[in-house]
């Protein structure tokens, strides 16, 4: 409720959106329940005046044939016991029989029909010729002696004979000059203290063989029958009427409005004559007279005869349209319900559009003023637009915050830079100067460097020619040392002949001193001799086997040097390849040399505009730092939130700033 | 032949690294190295056969008679020896390798001591005997036994 209040509330104090959306809704609704409202008004009205008078005259013709049906009833029924009537006049039976049998049927068709009253007069002595006979029996008639019965019905299953009564001479006049079946004008019957109102129903009696009029019967039907009929219809009709029964006089048989006017004169009671002539006469079954009252009527018509019954229903046409006002009164209600709903409905909406786009104009008019620190902190959770506008509204503004914190602290980096920058360009003009002269120095010793490579070019010729002399003397000496081991072979085959020999000497001894021994004392002198030879043999053979080691040693000796010697060549003449080498290397590094002169020259020059150059860097450098200066003060329009972080950032760049002074002190007192 | 009790000279040679010596009496003579026929199907100890002076006559290797180690060698003399054939009281001539002479001396009867074990490794039943010269103890063969046998038919003791 107070929620609703506050929407209310809220609804003429949100923004011109808002308001202009509910007043949009209001108006629209009222416009549209009103159009929906006249269109439903005429539309329903002809609707039900249409259906209203069609229904009455359906109804009227309806209630006319029950009526009818009805009375054709009674009509029907009475015929079943004209023709025994008729039967019993021919005198066939007893006298006294024949009358008490005819009471009998009378009393027995009464007992089982609705009508009230009834009864019978014949014509006098129409019936048996007897009616001297029973003049002062009471059962029969009052007077005259006519047959004349009449019957009571008291309630549903007693009968009583009533005596007193007769016919009435005007009905029985009319059915006598006239002798046809017909309905008769309504009259009061009056039994004991009650009066009864009552369609009288004439039929008369007639011996068909000699054409002779018998007597009358009559049914008395009363109007209660008829008015419950009736009834039944303007129950149905469900809107207030007068639903009238009259016949050829007039006279109202059931008025269902108040049935105390039955029996009165319709002109007398209701006054309009003129429709009443012509609804009787013309049968017209519509009219609508100019008091606005719609008549709708119908004709019974019964029997033979003229008496006609007329079955009138009146309303006021207003009445057909009556229930429409109840109708339109709760459209008009459901409308002002609609009007409240639609007008809560434009406030949420309008809460939901207009209040979030006040505030999103607040915020771009914060952003605009330069106040940056702007964020919406509600939820703006789900998918609609405007949660996304605001979504995007303050990624927006932490972007802007984002990069003007960086432009400011870059700013400041910059500044400090162009200082950095400045110091650095001074120094390197002050190593430009130095470099100079380091170049200078350079380009003297390399003028000394190439004096000393061009002295290693003549050395190292000289060198490859001594070593080209090396090589061939060392090809001599190869030469006669392989002779030398040549020579020493041969010496070595000849001693192994005189190895040989000295074997076989000493063999041949061997066998001398065997032959001497085996002589015995003879053979000593040859034994001795035999001895001495193989000492000799074997001195030669040990001499041989020295002298064969000798050689072999000095083979081997000679072979290694000549080996040696071989294997020095290829060293040489690397040497001496590589001597070659040199002389080319320092030929081209003399070149060289003197390309790095040139360069050195060029070196020189540039260095000359390096220090130039540092120095307009050191100028540019110094603008750049007013530059920096001046976008850091353009961008101190944008205000960042409590400004803690950017005095945080300001000082840490202070203490980078003085962290580098310092370690440019360190490295100062380094160079020292 | 020369059967003089009173000869005292012997020949001493290697027979292949292991100093032996022989009577002076059954040697003929001492032939150097030459080329030996080898003769199919012949016993193990017999090397096959050389000239000598018209005659041929078996070489046997006396290694493996006297069950001594066999090594390889390049220089070697065939000894001639007459052997005297108890069995069929004939003298043969038979060559025998060796490595090489050293040379005939003269050894008194007493200085012959008996072959036993311990001063050599040759079966006592093939030596008449052991002598000392120069620090060595040399083994004298009974060239007649050894050289019958092995000549004729295959050791018996190689059998046991």
């Amino acid at each position: 409720m107070k929620k609703i209040l506050n929407i209310f509330s809220n609804m003429f104090q949100g923004s011109r959106l808002a308001r202009l959306i509910n007043i949009m809704f209001i108006v629209m609704t009222i416009l549209m329940t009103t159009a929906f409202l006249i269109t439903f008004i005429l539309y329903s009205k002809s609707l039900m005046d249409n259906a209203g008078s069609k229904k009455m005259d359906d109804l009227s013709a309806r209630c006319a044939e029950d009526i009818k049906h009805q009375i054709e009833t009674y009509l029907g029924q009475t015929a079943a016991i004209i023709t025994p009537l008729e039967m019993s006049s021919k005198g066939y039976l007893s006298d006294k029989m024949k009358r008490k049998d005819v009471a009998a049927i009378l009393f027995g068709f009464f007992r089982n029909t609705e009508a009230v009253i009834g009864g019978i007069k014949w014509e006098p002595n129409a019936f048996d010729n007897a009616d001297e006979q029973y003049k002062n029996d009471p059962l029969f008639s009052p007077y005259n002696g006519e047959f004349n019965l009449f019957y009571h019905k008291k309630d549903s299953s007693t009968v009583v004979h009533i005596p007193e009564y007769h016919l009435d001479s005007d009905i029985y006049n009319r059915i006598r000059k006239n002798p046809i079946r017909q309905l008769m004008p309504a009259e009061f019957i009056t039994v004991g203290k009650e009066r009864i109102l009552t369609i009288p129903l004439a039929i008369p009696l007639i011996d068909h063989e000699n054409s002779k009029f018998l007597g009358t019967f009559v049914e008395y039907i009363p109007v209660d029958n008829l008015l419950s009929i009736a009834q039944t219809y303007k129950d149905k009709i469900g809107i207030p009427m007068t639903e009238v029964i009259f016949d050829n006089n007039f006279t109202i048989i059931a008025d269902c409005q108040s049935p105390s006017n039955n029996g009165k004169n319709l002109g007398e009671v209701y006054g309009q004559a003129a429709i009443h002539n012509e609804v009787f006469n013309n049968n017209t079954q519509h009219v609508v007279d100019s008091y606005g009252i719609s008549h709708h009527s119908n004709l019974v018509k019964c029997g033979q005869g003229d008496t006609k019954l007329v079955i009138l229903f009146s309303t006021y046409t207003y009445n057909f349209s009556r229930n429409l006002y109840g109708q339109i009164r709760t459209f008009v209600l459901i409308a002002l319900a609609l009007m409240i709903v639609s007008v809560i409905i434009a406030t949420i909406i309008s809460n939901k559009i207009g209040r979030p786009i006040s505030q999103m104009i607040k915020g771009c008019q914060q952003i605009a003023a330069g106040n940056i620190n702007v964020s919406f902190q509600n939820d703006f959770k789900g998918n609609t637009e405007i949660a996304e506008l605001f979504r995007a509204f303050n990624d927006m503004a932490k972007n802007i915050r984002r990069i003007v914190s960086e432009v400011k602290q870059s700013a400041q980096n910059v500044n400090s830079a162009g200082k950095e920058l400045s110091k650095s360009a001074g120094l390197m003009a002050q190593g430009a100067t130095q470099q100079a002269s380091a170049s200078e120095q350079v380009s003297t010793a390399m003028s000394e460097m190439t004096a000393s490579i061009e002295k290693n070019s003549v050395n190292a010729k000289e060198t490859e020619d001594i070593t080209n002399k090396v090589v061939q003397s060392v090809q001599i000496a190869n030469k006669s040392v392989k002779t030398t081991a040549d020579a020493i072979m041969n010496i070595t085959d000849k001693v192994g002949i005189i190895n040989e020999i000295a074997n076989r000497t000493d063999l041949l001894a061997v066998n001398a001193a065997i032959e001497a021994a085996r002589v015995g004392e003879m053979g000593k002198g040859f034994a001795v001799v035999a001895s001495e030879i193989r000492k000799l043999a074997e001195k030669s053979q040990t001499a041989a086997k020295e002298i064969d080691t000798l050689t072999a040693s000095g083979v081997k000796q000679a072979q290694n040097s000549g080996k040696l010697l071989e294997m020095l060549v290829p060293e040489i003449n690397k040497t001496s390849q590589l001597v070659h080498e040199i002389t080319a290397a320092s030929v081209e590094q003399i070149s060289n040399a003197e390309q790095v002169n040139n360069a050195l020259v060029q070196l020189n020059h540039i260095t000359q505009q390096n220090a130039s150059t540092a120095e307009e860097l050191s100028t540019s450098a110094d603008e750049s730092q007013s530059q920096a200066e001046l976008l850091g003060s353009t961008m101190d329009f944008f205000k960042l939130g409590n400004n803690s972080s950017t005095t945080e950032i300001t000082e840490l760049n202070k203490q980078v700033a003085k962290l580098l002074d310092r370690i440019d002190q360190l490295k100062k007192q380094e160079g020292k | 032949m020369q059967n003089r009790p009173d000869n005292n000279f012997y020949l001493t040679f290697n027979a292949l690294y292991y100093p032996l010596a022989a009577k002076v009496q059954s040697v003929v003579e001492v032939l150097e190295k030459q080329r030996i026929t080898k003769i199919p199907k012949s016993p193990k100890q017999i090397m096959g056969v050389i000239s000598f002076r018209g005659e041929i006559i078996p070489v046997i290797d006396p290694r493996i008679i006297l069950n001594l180690p066999i090594q390889p060698f390049d220089n070697f003399v065939i000894i001639v020896h007459n052997v005297h054939d108890e069995r069929y009281n004939e003298t043969l001539t038979v060559g025998v390798l060796a490595h090489d002479v050293s040379n005939v001396i003269e050894i008194k009867p007493l200085d012959i001591l008996p072959a036993s074990e311990f001063n050599t490794i040759i079966p006592k039943k093939y030596t008449l005997g052991v002598f000392k010269d120069s620090g060595k103890f040399i083994t004298i063969l009974d060239t007649d036994k050894i050289l019958a046998i092995s000549y004729n038919t295959i050791h018996d003791d190689n059998q046991n």
